[in-house]
């Protein structure tokens, strides 16, 4: 049971409106400190819609016991320039035959109240983390409130996670 | 019952970490933060139960770190009877009190993983301890980040909570039982 990082970001960059930066090197992978070549620090940043920038880090994984099942956990910045980036935490689970069986996320705003979803295990399980997190993003965050971008936080976790179903390999 | 604990085993599921502390624990770097994992110890054990404990750290350079203490309870068969958990924050002051998460009192719906186990050959033996690390990993996630959220803006200190969602299932992985 593994994960193909490589898969994870070209599946994110197939999206019509994600753009991977410099896709063509490492399937999009750099590392985020040039002094540091732990694995780890390897990221993937992209635009959604152009004009707004986000940062996957490379997700973080647990086999459980007897290939039962895979727990897949990432931070996600919304990079805001001068402001404080934003950050969502996802924290999911595979079942053994790669379906995703269980997701929940958390998002925080420098100022603003946090974000949380409800531990989700039935239906489909990314579009409700994706309607959850969008009932609570509010329609303007004025000035220097990257509006636009914290408004495309809900697609951004739903096309993780979607991305993420296609990474995982028996 | 003959319990034993794989220190190696539990090292090992900690990708690219370093030993530390005179050799007391390891650290690794994830999602742009360092953290510290002391090695697991036997705190008590009963006829029916084992008692083991973990401590982590956030580690946070110039500041004082973030700590939680982790009391794991195993039954004979080293399936994951109860977790409980400490939180305090470095510096603010923030902290969560002992609180106690007990996976039989736990009901999501778990026909999502559940459902996979039959297709998948996973045995019933396996099956059951690992429904119960799946509750309780959900479960302590869900209500650490309902707090820890509202605590600083904070990345690192975010991300303390998969890790420690992580340990928990790294150290049932870890434990074994001989009858």
């Amino acid at each position: 049971m593994t994960f193909d990082y490589n898969a994870f970001s070209t599946t994110l960059d197939n999206y019509s409106n994600v753009d991977v930066k410099h896709a063509s090197t490492n399937h999009g992978w750099f590392q985020k400190d040039s002094d540091d070549n732990s694995e780890f620090d390897l990221v993937v940043e992209y635009s959604y819609d152009d004009d707004y920038n986000y940062r996957t880090w490379r997700q973080e994984l647990t086999v459980m016991e007897g290939n039962a099942a895979l727990f897949v956990s990432t931070k996600i910045d919304h990079i805001r320039g001068e402001n404080l980036d934003d950050h969502l935490i996802l924290m999911s689970c595979f079942n053994a035959n790669g379906e995703l069986c269980y997701a929940q996320a958390f998002v925080q705003m420098k100022n603003e109240d946090p974000i949380h979803t409800d531990v989700v295990t039935t239906g489909d399980i990314a579009d409700e983390i994706h309607d959850q997190l969008e009932d609570k993003i509010k329609d303007d965050y004025g000035i220097n409130g990257s509006t636009e971008g914290r408004q495309r936080i809900p697609h951004i976790a739903k096309v993780n996670l979607y991305s993420m179903v296609a990474a995982f390999k028996k | 019952m003959q319990f034993s604990f794989s220190k190696s085993n539990f090292r090992a599921q900690y990708p690219g970490a370093e030993v530390a502390k005179d050799g007391d624990a390891i650290e690794y770097k994830v999602e742009d933060s360092n953290y510290r994992i002391y090695d697991p110890s036997i705190k008590s054990k009963t006829s029916s139960t084992v008692t083991m404990e973990v401590k982590l750290d956030h580690i946070r350079g110039g500041a004082t770190d973030d700590h939680v203490d982790l009391t794991v309870v195993y039954d004979t068969q080293a399936h994951l009877v109860s977790v409980s958990y400490e939180w305090e924050a470095g510096n603010d002051g923030y902290q969560i009190p002992e609180t106690l998460i007990t996976a039989v009192d736990i009901a999501f719906d778990v026909a999502g993983l559940v459902g996979a186990f039959e297709t998948a050959g996973i045995s019933e033996e396996v099956a059951e301890g690992t429904k119960e690390v799946f509750d309780v990993c959900c479960k302590a996630f869900n209500d650490i980040s309902k707090v820890v959220v509202k605590w600083s803006d904070n990345g690192g200190r975010m991300y303390f909570i998969p890790v420690v969602c992580h340990t928990i299932i790294r150290l049932s992985n870890s434990v074994s039982v001989t009858q």
